[in-house]
């Protein structure tokens, strides 16, 4: 290889190291300058030291695959100058046969090299630098954009002016409405008159009101009394536990206790325990034929281990929707009003259907059917009505609220409500750990018990409850008027059905 | 003789190719006025060792050349002038029957104007195809066979044919066999102007050729063997196969103006001329390599009568030479 070949070699690798430093310059500028850019703009989290650190090592690698990209070999070279300049192959051939011996050979390489010194060196063109160049400018803008651009602070904008704010005849009629829908809703006392005055209030200063700002805040303390009302009322358990005190104190447990005065309460301390001493109980009726002979007596406490397994469910089921989870207080009013009554015989143990069907003797079985499924019923609708009257405090406050958002545009205060008809998604009958109701109740739901049917051994069919208590009660009535009874008697009988029939049968017959 | 010698004598080889050369077309040059393209291809087929082909309308000196060659290179010439009667043993020779001295009867073979060095066939397309044919083996093979006698021909042996492209009447045009044995087909041009003028300025002083010999047999062989040693790179000859290779156009990867204009392509033939040619022109030139110049423009000679154009091209108007032209340019050289 000539001389003069290994000067345009020279100049060939100095173009590409040229090259490749401004490649890499390139890629590597670029490369910080965007890191840099988008940490600017937080849509990376790099320190600027990083950017710069991986620029450095996007430009070593552009760098350095660039040089071994751009660099001519021999044979690029010899075909690169036998191109550009003319030369015929010379070159080529040459470099083909450098290392032939011949005379032929020799005077090839001695032409060619003679050609090749016939050019100057500075011919040879940096060919396309313009674009490396372009690129390093490029980057460098870019590296310097990195440095320079940042983003704009953000400047909080001017508070708006106050706007005027003037009631309307539309709205203070709308007022006007809500404050006498409120006071006639179904709401209970004294919530009502206090979500009444609470908007009367708010009208009188929303007519005093000239800005916006004091319209929203007069609206902002109405809502908030309106939700402290209603709010007051809607705590599931106290709800619960307040109507359960309310429903013992009724007629209808006093029933029930009645009922069940001759069980031994002392051994159920606990609702499981209830529950299965109610198994225990039902199970000594259900299996009665094993201790009587008597085929009547054996079907009647059949009939009425059935009854109680029914109650049992009943009660249990009625006290699960409604949330109640504080069964050890269930348990001691049940207790308490079972020992108020005379009948009753502290550590009396009472076993299978002897006991009940003394009771029967006495009151009458179909009585006693009746009275324990009056007394659920009793339990289950007072617990419900309970329900309702919830439903109808928390309604109305939230008709009110809603209502005022409507009529004033503005977003109602966020508070944590707890929604009494929420489905909690568990569908099991048991109640969750935080004695929350399992199992949605909702307007319509028919109450258990109240429209139940029970059999009349006359005509063998089921009637309803009330026909055959009225029947029953005119039987004694006219036994009454005949003279049958003594005045101790009567006055037993008539205590007896006004237990039956509770206070506004009483208050009807009246 | 030693490396050093030897390597002195090629050296020597080497000028006296070029003083040879151009003294050669300083002769030829006294005889011929103008037509250097012409002369400097005839004198690469001579030093190649191909036949060449003229073609060119009447008066165009095609003949003249031929004849001042011959004086030129001091070789037996002979000229025949093809005919329609010509038989092939008016080309070959023939056994004839002759007395000896003893008076007994005996065959001997008269040899025919083909056992020469330097051959004119003059008018060739004139003859029918069966004289014609006669010529096949000598052209390939540099021998005659007649009567089961096989006669070989004196080195160096040329063929230098004419044929007129006008008159076809009675003409027979050649089988491509034989047209595929004419190295180079060199297309005469009618002369310019001024060199019309100096032809007839020439041609009133004397008719005869003035040109001297200046070169021998041997000195052509060697210069045909210095010529073998030019070294060619595989880019180049590999370029000159894809030249050839790209005017079939039955072949797949073939150019697209191959398949639009070519009826049928070169033979292997024409590559190896190509190479074998492309290397005296590469000395003739003071190379001693061979471009892709050199390819270029001996694609013309060498390919214009080994491939034939289809009636798209005669359509379009175009030559053989055009196409040649297209397929140069469409032929990618090797990287």
């Amino acid at each position: 290889m000539g001389k003069n070949f290994v000067r345009f070699k020279r100049k060939a690798l100095t173009i590409c190291l040229v090259k490749s430093v401004l490649l890499g310059l390139a890629v590597g500028a670029l490369l910080a300058g965007g890191l840099l850019l988008l940490s600017n703009f937080e849509i990376l989290q790099l320190k600027p030291i990083a950017s710069l650190l991986i620029g450095l090592g996007g430009a070593l690698s552009a760098g350095t695959g660039g040089y071994f990209l751009l660099r001519s070999s021999d044979k690029k070279l010899a075909r690169r100058l036998d191109e550009e300049f003319a030369l015929q192959e010379k070159v080529q051939t040459m470099l083909a046969y450098k290392s032939e011996e011949g005379t032929m050979y020799r005077l090839q390489r001695e032409d060619a090299n003679a050609a090749v010194a016939s050019v100057s060196k500075k011919r040879l063109k940096w060919k396309r630098l313009w674009i490396y160049i372009v690129c390093a400018c490029i980057g460098a803008g870019a590296l310097v954009s990195g440095f320079l651009i940042k983003p704009k602070e953000e400047t909080p904008p001017p508070p708006p002016p106050p706007t005027a704010f003037e009631l309307t005849d539309i709205q203070a009629a709308a007022m006007e409405e809500l404050i006498l829908y409120v006071q006639n809703s179904a709401m209970q006392s004294p919530y009502k008159e206090n979500v009444a005055t609470s908007l009367q209030d708010l009208l009188a200063e929303l007519r005093l009101a000239t800005t916006m700002e004091e319209r929203d805040v007069a609206l902002e303390k109405a809502i908030d009394e309106i939700y402290e009302q209603t709010d007051d009322s809607s705590t599931a358990v106290e709800l619960m536990d307040a109507l359960w005190m309310g429903a013992v104190e009724s007629s209808s447990v006093k029933r029930l206790a009645e009922a069940l005065n001759y069980y031994d309460w002392t051994k159920a301390d606990e609702w499981a325990s209830f529950s299965e001493e109610m198994t225990k109980f039902r199970s000594s009726f259900i299996h009665a034929d094993t201790v009587t002979e008597n085929p009547d007596e054996a079907k009647m406490a059949s009939e009425t281990g059935e009854l109680l397994g029914g109650m049992e469910f009943h009660i249990t089921n009625a006290l699960t929707r409604a949330g109640v989870s504080s069964e050890d207080g269930v348990y001691e009013q049940l207790l308490r009003f079972a020992q108020a009554q005379e009948s009753y015989k502290e550590g009396g143990h009472l076993y299978g259907f002897t006991p009940l069907s003394q009771i029967a003797e006495i009151i009458g079985y179909q009585t006693l059917q009746k009275e324990l499924d009056a007394t659920f019923a009793g339990i289950t609708a007072e617990l419900f009505r309970g329900l309702e009257q919830h439903a109808a405090n928390t309604g109305t406050g939230e008709y009110a609220m809603t209502k005022l958002k409507e009529l004033f545009g503005c977003a109602l205060p966020k508070f944590e409500r707890p929604n009494f008809y929420e489905t909690s998604g568990d569908d099991s009958s048991t109640g969750g750990e935080d004695g929350s109701p399992t199992k949605p109740v909702t307007p319509g739901t028919p109450v258990y018990g109240s429209n139940e049917l029970v059999l009349d051994p006359m005509t063998n069919t089921y009637v309803e409850y009330g026909t055959i208590l009225d029947k029953y009660y005119s039987l004694m009535f006219g036994k009454v008027q005949d003279g049958d009874y003594s005045e101790e008697e009567k006055e037993a009988m008539q205590k007896y059905f006004e237990i039956l029939y509770g206070e506004s049968k009483k208050e009807g017959e009246k | 003789m030693s490396k050093t010698e030897n390597n002195e004598m090629e050296i020597e080889q080497v000028k006296m190719f070029s003083e040879k050369i151009t003294k050669v077309r300083e002769e030829l040059a006294k005889d011929v006025v103008g037509q250097s393209g012409i002369i400097d291809n005839v004198i690469i087929a001579i030093v190649a060792g191909g036949n060449v082909l003229l073609e060119g309308v009447p008066g165009v000196g095609k003949t003249r050349l031929v004849r001042s060659l011959g004086k030129v290179l001091s070789l037996p010439f002979s000229r025949i002038q093809f005919t329609p009667d010509l038989m092939p043993s008016d080309v070959t020779g023939t056994n004839i029957v002759e007395k000896d001295e003893n008076g007994r009867l005996q065959t001997k073979f008269r040899r025919g104007p083909i056992f020469a060095n330097l051959v004119l066939a003059d008018e060739i397309n004139r003859a029918t195809p069966k004289t014609q044919s006669a010529m096949l083996e000598v052209m390939q093979e540099h021998k005659v066979t007649v009567a089961n006698e096989t006669y070989k021909i004196e080195e160096p042996f040329f063929v230098l044919a004419t044929e007129n492209p006008i008159e076809q009447d009675g003409t027979y045009p050649l089988p491509e066999a034989q047209m595929d044995r004419f190295m180079f087909k060199l297309i005469v041009n009618f002369p310019s102007v001024d060199e019309l003028a100096d032809i007839v300025k020439m041609t009133q002083i004397t008719m005869a050729e003035t040109a001297e010999a200046v070169i021998t047999g041997e000195e052509i062989l060697a210069m045909r063997a210095l010529a073998s040693k030019v070294p060619v790179i595989d880019e180049v000859l590999m370029y000159a196969v894809n030249l050839v290779s790209n005017t079939h156009p039955e072949l797949p990867d073939s150019c697209a103006s191959t398949k639009k204009y070519v009826k049928y392509g070169a033979s292997p033939r024409a590559a190896q001329g190509l190479i074998t040619a492309a290397k005296v022109r590469a000395l003739m030139s003071g190379r001693y390599n061979v471009s892709y110049e050199d390819i270029n423009e001996l694609a013309y000679p060498i390919l214009r009568h080994r491939m034939k154009i289809n009636y798209t091209a005669i359509n379009d108007k175009l030559a053989i030479d055009d196409v040649i032209s297209m397929i140069i340019k469409e032929t990618k050289k090797v990287r």
